[in-house]
């Protein structure tokens, strides 16, 4: 390992016309390079410096491939705003955001839901004790989420070496997807079971 | 034609504005990437599978693009939106009908948030997928999670504002679960809404947890978890 080393680094550039004469070195063979000028003693010269490995086991790190960020991530990153942005619009040109009368607190509609990505919750309401469901569910699952990176630190990616959060994860999402799933199709009036074909009860 | 463009170019008002020619060497990238406030998110160079659509199918920047596109139809609906009982449906009617693209803006809006939702959660399953939350990037799995409620939060309190049948019942329905918190039922019920029940200061209090306060917790949520990619070693690699 060769260590430059460069003990007076600011004195030329502090004061490079102070220097009417550039001292130079010559070590072990190595190129001749210049010192810190009008300061004798403090030439640059290289250092062979040998480090000592600390662990038994061998790091086999190899560099990683990259690309520049201009252009290539920046352009996949405007394709895509530009093909979300024309999504957007096309869809917002044809598809009318819904709107009924206004709020009447004394006239209840036949269903009543709640957002789509709450109709999981809503669904479970009619499984569970209120207070479980309500109030004790949703913060768990947000706590139960952000814990499952300090629970499963192994280094290990693939699945079938971390089956137990994957089971753990897999019933948390295909749970609450199923969930919604039903609160958003299948439930009408009094939250009673309707086929889809029925009538659809599900407003965005 | 190209001595117009060149004093375009030499001039003292381009130059300020652009320190380098366009980047067209290593070197000039790099610098354009490091030279700007808003390219300097990112880092000079990227890992090659970091580009590849099929890697991310770029879910957390198509959640933050929607943020941004959010928050600009959110700015325009605001100037004729006011978060009155009495005004609030017909200022939606208004804008619909009578402000200069304002169907287009709302309906922009409406779909955008319902995407954001989605693809902040398709972006969560994806990270779980790659185990990108594995150390050292837990926190910012963590920062994540908290990113996924805002979005759920500023959705749910954005549904209220058009004061409509969907949106009151709605709402009802969504905050009266708070209301089933033991030992505080009627403090927690009372704390969300305003109220008893869902009414004028319920609509404020979710128009200023929808424009304001949310925005900028997601706003600051968003800085930490970019710089945490950054810091963490960049986006993590393939399974």
């Amino acid at each position: 390992m060769t260590i430059e080393k460069r003990p007076n680094a600011t004195a030329d550039k502090t004061a490079p016309s102070q220097a009417p004469q550039v001292p130079t070195i010559e070590r072990g063979g190595g190129p001749k390079l210049p010192g810190p000028p009008g300061v004798p003693g403090t030439e640059r010269f290289r250092l062979l410096a040998y480090v000592k490995q600390e662990s038994m086991v061998r790091v086999d790190k190899r560099p990683d491939e990259t690309v520049l960020t201009w252009p290539h991530l920046l352009r996949a990153e405007f394709l895509m705003a530009s093909l979300i942005t024309m999504l957007l619009v096309i869809t917002s040109f044809f598809i009318q955001a819904p709107l009924e009368e206004m709020a009447n607190a004394g006239n209840t509609p036949h269903v009543a839901k709640a957002p789509w990505y709450f109709l999981g919750l809503q669904e479970m309401l009619s499984y569970f004790n209120a207070t479980v469901v309500g109030v004790l569910f949703p913060p768990l699952y947000f706590i139960g989420l952000m814990a499952i990176a300090y629970i499963d630190r192994s280094p290990y990616k693939a699945a079938r070496d971390r089956k137990l959060v994957w089971i753990f994860f897999l019933c948390l999402m295909v749970g609450g997807l199923l969930v919604t799933f039903i609160g958003s199709f299948f439930r009408g009036p009094g939250w009673n079971w309707v086929w889809p074909w029925e009538g659809l009860f599900f407003t965005l | 034609m190209s001595f117009l463009v060149r004093a375009v170019r030499e001039s003292a008002l381009w130059r300020s504005l652009f320190r380098q020619p366009y980047p067209t060497t290593s070197r000039t990238r790099a610098l354009a990437v490091m030279n700007n406030v808003f390219l300097h998110l990112h880092p000079v160079r990227v890992k090659t599978h970091a580009v590849r659509y099929t890697y991310t199918f770029c879910l957390g920047g198509i959640s933050f693009f929607l943020f941004l596109a959010l928050t600009v139809t959110g700015v325009y609906l605001m100037f004729f939106y006011v978060p009155s009982i009495n005004r609030a449906f017909q200022d939606i009617q208004t804008i619909s009908n009578s402000v200069a693209f304002g169907d287009l803006i709302r309906n922009m809006h409406r779909w955008a948030a319902h995407l954001m939702v989605l693809t902040v959660f398709l972006h969560m399953i994806r990270v779980f997928y790659h185990g990108a939350y594995k150390p050292p990037r837990e926190f910012n799995w963590a920062i994540g999670v908290l990113l996924l409620f805002s979005t759920l939060w500023l959705s749910f309190t954005g549904y209220l504002l058009p004061w409509d049948q969907i949106a009151f019942w709605a709402i009802t329905v969504g905050t009266q679960m708070a209301t089933y918190a033991p030992l505080a039922s009627t403090e927690s019920g009372f704390i969300l809404l305003g109220g008893i029940e869902v009414g004028q200061e319920t609509l404020i209090r979710f128009y200023v947890m929808h424009v304001i306060a949310f925005p900028l917790i997601a706003a600051i949520l968003l800085v930490v978890h970019f710089w945490r990619i950054r810091k963490d070693g960049g986006i993590s690699g393939p399974v």
